[in-house]
């Protein structure tokens, strides 16, 4: 049956595509908006004011060690954040008591705390990428690098079956059926195919660890404090210290955090780590902001009590650990300006619409052979059923999860688990729906769902905040204006594909519209059709 | 200079596509006058001069950021510019005509 090395290829392909394919749009759909994540965390904490200024690094760290002995005197560790990132214009502080993590956002030059309201945020949608959702972390994580894996599998044998990857470059023919389907498809790949290469080999490599643990075992043995012996080393960490119990008083921050500008040079710092914070024992770690580049940041290790310089690491890394941390870095785009943020975001929507149309394909060519053999195909149904709860499913239960934010009441308990819950039931409605309805009017149906879901999003926003639209473009806040108007297109894009489900015309579409809104007003109109 | 380096991957996607024989037939389709085979020299000039702005696309992505985050904005802008031209090709083959035509008056006014 699969004479050639290309069909078996091809068997490969299919087959390791749509075994996870659904997993990988989830994947994919979340990862895409990650690339937003801070953007996204800003428009669901509409109280944050857009822009409130920097102080000095030294100032800011005044305030924040300040809140921290205030408030988290006993903790196990803080951690506080400069503004310096991109749409965080506050200062955070984060720190652990008896295993309960607090969090707090402060004013960059009055240090007050500012309330924001409990929201998952973009953060939220981000850590899906990698974590999946109501499972636990080492079956997530092994579930995602299986579903990478087998991406990689498929992106490989696709280049390989793919036999006029130059020639049909550019080729895209609206209007033929499965020859479109497979256009599009091609055109999704190809296209961006450095980045899918680029995206899911770093995505192996980051979870590595988890999956070749047997490659640190041979070497360092199976036991638990051997492999934390590993990550020391490859990280390049300052063995960690667990508390003295004798309480002594740390020196100011600021003064570490001069002796480590004196060696990085001025506002070069970007958050700063302290492990047992007025303890014999506490360890003060800073870590070098690397705005424009591929590589990581340095870090500095002092002795919180004493002053005393410990290590810096990164100063000098290893060939295939620089390799780690650029692929890493490639993968993340944290160092991507606007442009080249929206860049990776559009690769990103190709990837998922390369995924969305691959399971559409299997589903199409399947259709057209059991109707050449009249003789019912037994997966197809539940393909196609599938198809439509993943494909245009998770994009309605995440607009779901932007209308919870501002729906849900302010001081609702657990609001961010709401989020979360609403998310996940409209998605687990979408797989019903197509249940009870035939399949073309399900894609119709969920594709205006969709539309109507993103399109009306910005009007919620005016409705239950004051950082509407209009005052974004007042007050010149681009992103809070770019979430909203993306959310625009998002949605007059899943109007343009329900029309093209339903072989309508925009200008048919507006036509009908039209009429209809006359016969509801009872005004007579001429029928200029 | 990222404008000018993503008008210069356009063009050169532009000329690629016209060194090959379907594109160049779609682009010429707007065209009033009667086809024109496409000869092998002018193959290879278009693939040439097609090829040579993705080169200077490269450069100047280089040249605005550093060397590597310079090839991954111009591995994006790549990824944006075949698209925008593999959907005109399809929908608007007559722009693409027009945009060569304006081209080339400007490089070479009488």
């Amino acid at each position: 049956m699969k004479n050639t090395f290309r069909q078996s290829m091809s068997w490969l392909h299919t087959w390791a595509g749509l075994s996870v394919g659904w997993i990988l749009y989830f994947i994919f759909v979340t990862g895409t908006v990650g690339y937003f994540d801070s953007e996204i965390d800003r428009w669901m904490q509409p109280e944050i004011p857009p822009s409130i200024g920097v102080e000095r690094s030294a100032r800011m760290l005044e305030l924040a060690e300040q809140r921290l002995y205030q408030i988290a005197p006993n903790a196990q560790w803080w951690h506080i954040e400069f503004p310096i990132n991109r749409n965080r214009p506050f200062l955070e502080i984060n720190w652990e008591i008896d295993e309960e993590e607090g969090l707090e956002f402060l004013h960059p030059i009055t240090g007050e705390p500012i309330s924001v309201r409990d929201t998952g945020g973009g953060q939220q949608l981000y850590r899906m990428h990698y974590r999946l959702h109501y499972m636990s972390s080492t079956l997530a994580e092994w579930l995602v690098s299986l579903c990478a894996m087998f991406m990689l599998v498929a992106l490989i044998s696709a280049i390989i079956i793919h036999k006029r990857i130059f020639k049909d470059f550019f080729t895209f023919r609206p209007g033929k059926k499965q020859r479109t389907w497979l256009d599009l498809h091609n055109v999704f790949s190809v296209l961006a195919l450095p980045f899918h290469l680029m995206i899911t080999y770093s995505g192996l490599l980051f979870l590595a660890f988890t999956f070749m643990p047997l490659i640190i075992a041979g070497s360092y043995g199976n036991v638990e404090d051997r492999e934390q012996a590993f990550f020391d080393e490859v990280y390049d960490q300052y063995p960690g210290l667990s508390a003295a119990a004798v309480p002594v008083k740390m020196l100011p921050l600021s003064t570490l955090l001069s002796d480590a500008e004196s060696r990085w040079g001025q506002e070069r710092v970007i958050y700063i780590n302290v492990d047992n914070p007025g303890d014999a024992n506490a360890r003060v770690e800073f870590n070098e902001q690397q705005p424009f580049g591929l590589t990581d940041g340095r870090e500095l290790t002092y002795d919180g009590v004493s002053g005393e310089w410990l290590h810096e690491a990164g100063d000098n890394p290893s060939g295939p650990s620089l390799f780690y941390d650029v692929m890493l870095n490639i993968h993340e785009g944290l160092f991507a300006g606007t442009f080249l943020r929206w860049l990776y975001f559009i690769s990103g929507l190709l990837g998922t619409g390369m995924i969305a149309t691959g399971l559409i394909l299997w589903t199409i060519k399947r259709r057209a052979h059991a109707q050449r053999n009249n003789k019912p195909h037994k997966g197809l149904a539940l393909v196609e059923r599938l198809n439509i709860g993943t494909i245009i499913g998770l994009p309605i239960g995440i607009a779901v999860y932007f209308w919870a934010n501002r729906l849900l009441a302010i001081d609702f308990s657990s609001r961010a688990e709401m989020e979360v819950l609403a998310l996940f039931t409209s998605w687990g409605l979408c797989f019903i729906y197509p249940v009870l309805r035939p399949v073309k009017r399900a894609w119709v149906e969920l594709c205006w769902v969709a539309a109507a879901l993103y399109g009306l999003l910005p009007f919620l926003n005016g409705l239950t905040c004051e950082r509407h639209l209009g005052v974004s473009f007042v007050q010149q806040d681009w992103v809070m204006a770019g979430v909203d108007i993306t959310m625009l297109l998002l949605g007059v894009m899943f109007a343009l594909m329900a029309m093209r489900l339903q072989n309508q015309s925009v200008r048919g579409w507006l036509r009908s519209l039209v009429r209809a809104c006359s016969t509801l007003w009872g005004t007579k109109r001429h029928d200029y059709s | 200079m990222i404008i000018l380096s993503y008008a210069l991957a356009f063009t050169g996607f532009i000329f690629l596509s016209l060194a090959m024989k379907r594109h160049y037939r779609q682009i010429q389709s707007g065209s009033v006058q009667a086809l024109r085979p496409l000869g092998k020299s002018q193959r290879l000039f278009f693939r040439v001069t097609g090829a040579s702005c993705l080169a200077i696309s490269l450069m100047l992505c280089m040249a605005g950021l550093s060397v590597a985050i310079g090839i991954v904005q111009w591995a994006g802008i790549l990824t944006l510019a075949a698209l925008q031209t593999s959907l005109l090709l399809a929908y608007r083959p007559q722009w693409l005509l027009m945009l060569i035509l304006a081209l080339a008056r400007r490089s070479f006014p009488r």
